[in-house]
């Protein structure tokens, strides 16, 4: 655990000592809930690390995303591995807890281990988590806190756990119409059901903006760490609603498919239905999308949990782990995973170069190249994606009487 | 300055060297001149006349000497070699030709006369090589041989070497001072002692200094700078050796805060100098790339540090350093290496050991109970 880690974790490692250093911590509203996680650890830490002068300066905020000369001194640094455990302790930390609410959801005893199995051992959380070192589990803790809480029907502190896993990661904004779906009890009288609605809808929407609003009122820097000439997120944003991405049609056209499924089996329980569609939001979304490598993480908590509602998803878990990793191994390059410590796959391991180079050279040819090899294993993953989407919808069979 | 003496570096031999001597012997066995020359490449066309016809064109002759102490070697060659950078070899102490025994020079006239290093003896110089680089399909005349002189003819000129090498320089192990004159300058105005930078690629790289790697253990520098923008600031030194050009693999980089202090002193360890295998047998050059502060510099002095005073200077290396290496370790070394790494912060080791085992543990027996 504390071997490896990506430039990115450097990264995030800077602003948050830079938020330390010059006790900026009441500014900063992005995936604030995360940031002070790791603010609060950081803290700690510096109670077992002496820190090296300057290692995570940074002269302008704005520009805190680590160039490769300051990552290499962090990898230089003598307490290297304390920073990285330290680091990733509070990962460790919502990994153990989401493993533990994973124990709480599953009744079956024999599902529990399975599940949990699934949970620990996975090379997608782990790879994500561990070597690559970012914090999907921190969000993917608050969505299962979230659907623990639809079991017991608590449908207020669901909408507030959904509320502040939104603040760990962005994507979670998909599954809000379904979650909001989920709420509603057919078996109520409407005008109940659209209290309780509108209710979770005012605590997200609310919890949601109070960070910024408040910053913003304090006179605090909300956009601490935003690049002002930096326009590729807001270019993005306007070409993904404009639906300038070519995967992005299929993925609204499969997300609307899934909201009138859901409406349709609303006799069925609140979790259930929630776990159901959040599973099948991201097969959608990952079937036309792969993005980078340790996202895939995102994919893994909603099918173990739909383990509980009797879906048999240990085949389509495996058939995932192994096109994940040839996809990956594939898609590989020096900027994605095989830099430095965050390197297992890499040159200095196995000796023989990047799969991508080891495989133009010894198993390319001009009709079977490696764009092609690439553009078949991204069809492959589709079609885990349907595979895992069958399993997760289709019906318990019917006890034959 | 660095004290010179030459060295028994028979077990550093590199390809250069090999091929030296090999085509030294080649042309020995197989010579084509008169007893007094040997050529290499050179095809002998009319008395006095040589054509190149290969990529190593050299000629070995017998120097004839006409003072007791001779300064100079006068040569009187083709017109056609004026301009072109050209290459005496002398002997070394193996009684063999030798890359670390040469004069680099390049004649605007002939008849010229080369000036010779003072430590040179008689013995080195009885028997020369002229390498003629440059000149591919040249028909060149070669009639007059080269003659030791005391002193200058009239209608001679003076021609000074580019470079000398009388052998390897082995570090001194109390001074180790590398002059500060004659380095190469890259957007920079002015000269090492004042200079300003003028473009975004600053760095000084030093004359040849042919330093044996044996017991270098990194490099000082003093410097005069500006007052910076910066809090912290980025140092990067590269070295030339006789396998590698100044080259990204071989380099480190420091990052220093800027303070008000009048100097700054700095010392780059070379740890991967001489202990990657192959290893680099010689210090060829070195260069400073330094950070983009306008102002006025001072290169004040420069020290190649030995491994015996590196303790002295241990508290001038920055803590915020990246040595790079020319070859990474993969495999079973790899993993050594790593294990070194980690086991070298003890008490972190033991920790995180402690705690592997204990989460193991919890986890075993939560799971038992459990289930």
């Amino acid at each position: 655990m504390p071997f490896f880690g990506h430039v990115d974790l450097f990264s995030e490692a800077r602003r948050v000592f830079y938020v330390l250093e010059n006790d900026f911590l009441f500014d900063n509203s992005h995936r604030f809930v995360v940031f002070y996680i790791e603010v609060i650890f950081a803290a700690f830490s510096t109670l077992f690390i002496d820190v090296t002068d300057g290692l995570f300066h940074i002269s302008d905020p704005t520009q805190s995303v680590s160039n490769l000369v300051d990552y290499g001194f962090f990898l230089n640094d003598p307490n290297i591995y304390r920073h990285l455990f330290f680091f990733k302790l509070p990962y460790l930390i919502f990994d153990i807890g989401t493993a533990l609410l994973i124990w709480k959801f599953i009744d079956k005893p024999e599902h529990r281990k399975i599940a949990l199995l699934i949970w620990l051992f996975n090379p997608l959380t782990l790879f994500s988590t561990y070597i690559f070192g970012r914090f999907e589990v921190i969000s993917l803790f608050f969505l299962m806190a979230c659907a623990l809480q639809l079991k017991y029907d608590r449908v207020f502190f669901a909408s507030v756990l959904f509320a502040v896993a939104l603040h760990c990661r962005e994507i979670n904004l998909l599954y809000t119409p379904f979650l909001l779906i989920a709420l509603i009890d057919f078996k109520d009288h409407w005008f109940r059901s659209l209290v309780v609605l509108a209710t979770s809808a005012g605590i997200i929407a609310a919890i949601y903006v109070l960070p910024n609003w408040l910053i913003s009122l304090s006179g605090g820097n909300t956009q601490l760490f935003v690049n002002p000439i930096e326009t590729h997120s807001s270019d993005a944003l306007s070409k993904l609603l404009s639906l300038g991405y070519y995967w992005f049609y299929p993925i609204v056209i499969g997300l609307a498919a899934l909201a009138i499924y859901q409406w349709e089996i609303g006799y069925r329980s609140k979790a259930e239905r929630f776990v159901l569609s959040a599973s099948v939001v991201l097969f959608i979304y990952f079937g036309f999308n792969v993005h980078s490598i340790h996202y895939a993480a995102w994919l893994v908590l909603f099918p173990i949990l739909s383990i509980q509602y009797g879906k048999k998803v240990v085949l389509p878990f495996i058939a995932l782990f192994g096109t994940w990793i040839i996809l990956w191994l594939l898609k590989t390059d020096s900027g994605v995973f095989t830099l430095f410590l965050a390197a297992p796959l890499n040159t200095d391991f196995i000796g023989m170069g990047h799969f991508p180079s080891f495989f133009e050279q010894n198993i390319a040819s001009e009709s079977f190249t490696l764009h092609q090899a690439i553009q078949l294993t991204r069809s492959l993953f589709l079609v885990i994606m349907a595979f895992f989407t069958y399993r997760v919808l289709k019906a318990e069979p019917k006890p034959r009487l | 300055m660095i004290s010179i003496r030459t060295s028994d570096r028979s077990t550093r031999i590199d390809q250069t060297i090999i091929r030296i001597i090999g085509f030294t012997l080649v042309a020995l066995f197989t010579c084509t001149g008169t007893a007094q020359t040997i050529t290499n490449d050179l095809e002998a066309s009319l008395p006095g006349y040589y054509r190149v016809n290969g990529d190593d064109p050299f000629i070995i002759f017998d120097s004839r000497q006409q003072a007791q102490q001779p300064k100079y070697l006068k040569l009187d060659l083709d017109d056609k070699l004026v301009g072109l950078p050209l290459e005496i070899f002398f002997r070394g102490n193996n009684d063999l030709f030798d890359p670390y025994y040469k004069i680099n020079f390049t004649a605007s006239s002939f008849p010229t006369a080369i000036e010779l290093p003072t430590d040179i003896s008689f013995t080195q110089i009885d028997r020369l090589r002229l390498d003629i680089n440059y000149c591919q399909d040249c028909n060149i005349k070669i009639d007059q041989l080269p003659v030791l002189i005391g002193q200058l003819d009239a209608g001679v000129t003076l021609t000074k070497p580019s470079r000398v090498q009388n052998g390897l320089k082995l570090i001194d192990t109390t001074a180790g001072l590398i002059s500060t004159v004659e380095w190469q300058l890259n957007d920079i105005s002015g000269d090492p002692s004042r200079f300003e930078i003028s473009a975004n690629d600053p760095f000084l790289a030093s004359p040849g200094l042919t330093v044996s790697t044996l017991g270098v253990a990194g490099v000082y520098f003093k410097l005069k700078a500006p007052k910076s923008e910066q809090l912290w600031n980025n140092y990067h030194l590269f070295y030339q050796t006789e396998r590698h050009p100044f080259s990204i693999q071989a380099s480190s980089t420091v990052r220093i805060i800027d303070s008000d202090n009048e100097f700054i002193e700095l010392v780059f360890p070379l740890e991967f100098l001489s202990k990657e295998y192959p290893s680099d047998g010689v210090l060829e050059r070195i260069r400073l790339d330094i950070p983009d502060i306008l102002g006025a510099w001072s290169l004040i002095e420069v020290r190649l540090v030995d491994q015996q005073r590196m303790k002295e200077f241990q508290k001038l290396v920055p803590t915020q350093l990246i040595q790079m290496k020319k070859k990474r370790p993969s495999g079973l070394l790899l993993i050594k290496k790593s294990l070194i790494n980690v086991v070298s912060d003890l008490g972190f080791s033991i920790s995180y050991l402690l705690l592997l085992i204990s989460s193991a543990w919890f986890f075993r027996r939560a799971y038992r109970s459990n289930s």
